[in-house]
């Protein structure tokens, strides 16, 4: 009979290790794909376009206005990596 | 002999087009004479207020945003007529921005886009203010009409893709960072920003075919590896992951962004 409560016991808490251990693994698994997934973030926002003189943004060189209509990333102040 | 000369130069002159004989600078401003007391104070104030604004342009120019930021108050109260008053405002919303100013600056670009609807450098800059202060949904919305009035700014297409990501609207992220990119297929950032729109859309492969375009065209742009790593990660591709975690370590310049990559590759186990 106290054989038999051993045997069950030591089942029990090779069970309970076992599965103390799986769930360790699987929260291992859970935080290395949550950490990378939280490295899929959109780039930053531009900066800020600079001050314009007192011509005005029609000025021929009002180079924020430019920047703000230009088609070519290069010259639209964008962010670079 | 040379009254005959003279005709076929004057001949000559008369075949050219008419842009060939146009004056290419304008002609000299006539200087208004009055002596009407309303029309000089109106002459007195648009001069002060030109020359207000060309000490704030000089003051934003060496940072010193406070000392700008009262010039520009000044401009404003002398009620300028275009293209001062947008400039003022416009110039007046920068340096409350760079104070931290940003609901007041928010104020001053919508009210340079009152004055002038047609002002991209303030609605982009408005756009910018409003990421700044969180409120996506007001970003996007400035964002829309920024990109309504210019349909091919880059600016306008990169900034509207960047607040659709950021509230989860993978479809207008997708379609902004594709025409970005149709203009500008050198353009890395656009790639990265396209492949986390198609990540968001479950589009896992056409996200590592642009990830890798961006890396091609920027070796050294350890985000872009990174995000190649947790894509390849999602594919349960762990090798491939760990090499491109690495890379990711070797080529980041930021220390913090180095050890991520660095954790990320060693948590991967062969």
């Amino acid at each position: 009979m106290t054989r038999n409560l051993v045997r069950l016991a030591s089942t029990a808490i090779v069970a309970l290790l076992l599965g103390a251990g799986a769930g360790l693994a699987h929260a291992a698994v859970t935080t290395l794909d949550d950490l990378a997934n939280a490295q899929l973030v959109p780039s930053t926002e531009p900066a800020l376009l600079g001050p314009i003189n007192e011509l005005g943004r029609n000025g021929w060189q009002c180079l924020p206005e430019q920047a703000a209509q230009s088609k070519a990333a290069m010259k639209a102040e964008l962010p670079s990596y | 002999m040379h009254r005959t000369l003279g005709l076929i130069a004057l001949a000559a002159v008369s075949t050219l087009p008419a842009y060939a004989g146009a004056q290419p600078y304008p002609g000299v401003t006539p200087v208004p004479r009055t002596t009407d007391p309303g029309k000089l104070r109106s002459y007195a104030s648009a001069r002060e207020a030109s020359e207000r604004i060309k000490l704030a342009f000089a003051e934003e120019s060496r940072s010193d945003w406070g000392p700008a930021g009262a010039e520009l108050e000044r401009v404003i109260a002398l009620h300028p007529g275009e293209p001062q008053g947008s400039t003022a405002y416009y110039d007046l919303g920068i340096a409350q921005a760079q104070l931290q100013q940003f609901d007041a600056a928010v104020i001053s670009f919508g009210k340079a886009i009152d004055l002038d609807p047609g002002f991209l450098a303030a609605r982009t800059n408005l756009v910018t203010v409003q990421l700044l202060r969180g409120d996506l949904a007001a970003a996007r919305k400035s964002a829309d009409a920024f990109v309504a009035l210019a349909p091919d700014s880059a600016r306008g297409l990169y900034q509207r893709g960047i607040v659709a990501l950021r509230t989860g609207d993978a479809a207008t992220a997708l379609s902004d960072f594709e025409r970005l990119l149709g203009s500008n297929p050198g353009y890395a950032l656009g790639h990265y920003d396209l492949a986390i729109a198609e990540i968001k859309s479950g589009q896992l492969a056409e996200a590592e075919r642009e990830l890798r375009t961006a890396i091609g065209l920027a070796p050294s742009y350890a985000r872009a590896r990174l995000a190649l790593g947790a894509v390849l990660l999602r594919q349960n591709r762990r090798a491939e992951a760990k090499t491109a975690f690495d890379a990711a370590a070797r080529v980041a310049q930021d220390v913090a962004l180095r050890e991520l990559a660095a954790s990320l590759r060693d948590a991967i186990k062969d």
